[in-house]
């Protein structure tokens, strides 16, 4: 594994390859289940959980200035944590609250989720028209 | 965490929060965000919506979607 990988690599793979990853999922899961533009964005927050684009996310041990070992956070695992989400494996395009951590939480949390959000929701509208 | 391996909401929360006992790898490198969309704010999103647009127009007009085969979504299976 290489850290510290240079900020316009981390953007361009962040915002590209997750992104695309969501919409096909989003297309796919929501081909098959009837959502109106009133839960649209609801739906999309379930599609992110359900099948978070980056499932695993790495971290170090901080201790100090100095760093310790890898610890890595399974963000597919926690998103599906029954003691959070109830029937955490069934798709629920209506599920509120969905507080997922698909684009992570605090001072990481990703900067590019509200437009993620945009072209997943565009790209859904385009392609599956009343269905999306 | 046994294993350094974190998967409970409560215990991957704290990894992604919890900055005085881990730190990001690229945390060097000014990755840092506020914790809000603030690089994408609503004035700024209302731009760029038309530009998004106009890209998913574009490629689904050059490469139109398709029926799925039977073996296109192996992996996703809502239940």
């Amino acid at each position: 594994m290489r850290w510290g990988l240079p900020i316009p690599e981390v953007v361009l793979r962040s915002g590209i390859e997750p992104t695309a990853a969501a919409i096909t999922d989003a297309v796919a899961l929501l081909e098959r289940h009837a959502v109106g533009e009133d839960v649209l964005a609801a739906a999309i927050d379930e599609v992110l959980r359900w099948s978070p684009p980056v499932p695993r996310v790495w971290r170090l041990e901080a201790s100090g200035d100095a760093v310790g070992d890898e610890v890595a956070g399974d963000i597919a695992a926690a998103n599906r944590d029954p003691a959070r989400f109830p029937d955490p494996d069934r798709f629920d395009p209506g599920r509120l609250p969905n507080p997922h951590l698909s684009f992570g939480r605090g001072r990481h949390y990703c900067p590019g989720a509200a437009l993620a959000r945009l072209q997943i929701a565009i790209t859904v509208r385009a392609v599956l028209g009343d269905r999306g | 965490m046994a294993g350094h391996i974190a998967e409970s909401y409560e215990d991957v929360h704290r990894l992604l929060t919890d900055t005085q006992t881990y730190t990001a790898p690229a945390a060097g490198h000014g990755s840092a965000s506020t914790g809000t969309d603030d690089l994408f704010p609503s004035t700024v999103l209302a731009r760029l919506e038309p530009e998004v647009r106009k890209i998913v127009s574009a490629a689904l007009e050059e490469d139109p979607p398709r029926r799925a085969t039977p073996n296109s979504f192996r992996s996703a299976s809502p239940t």
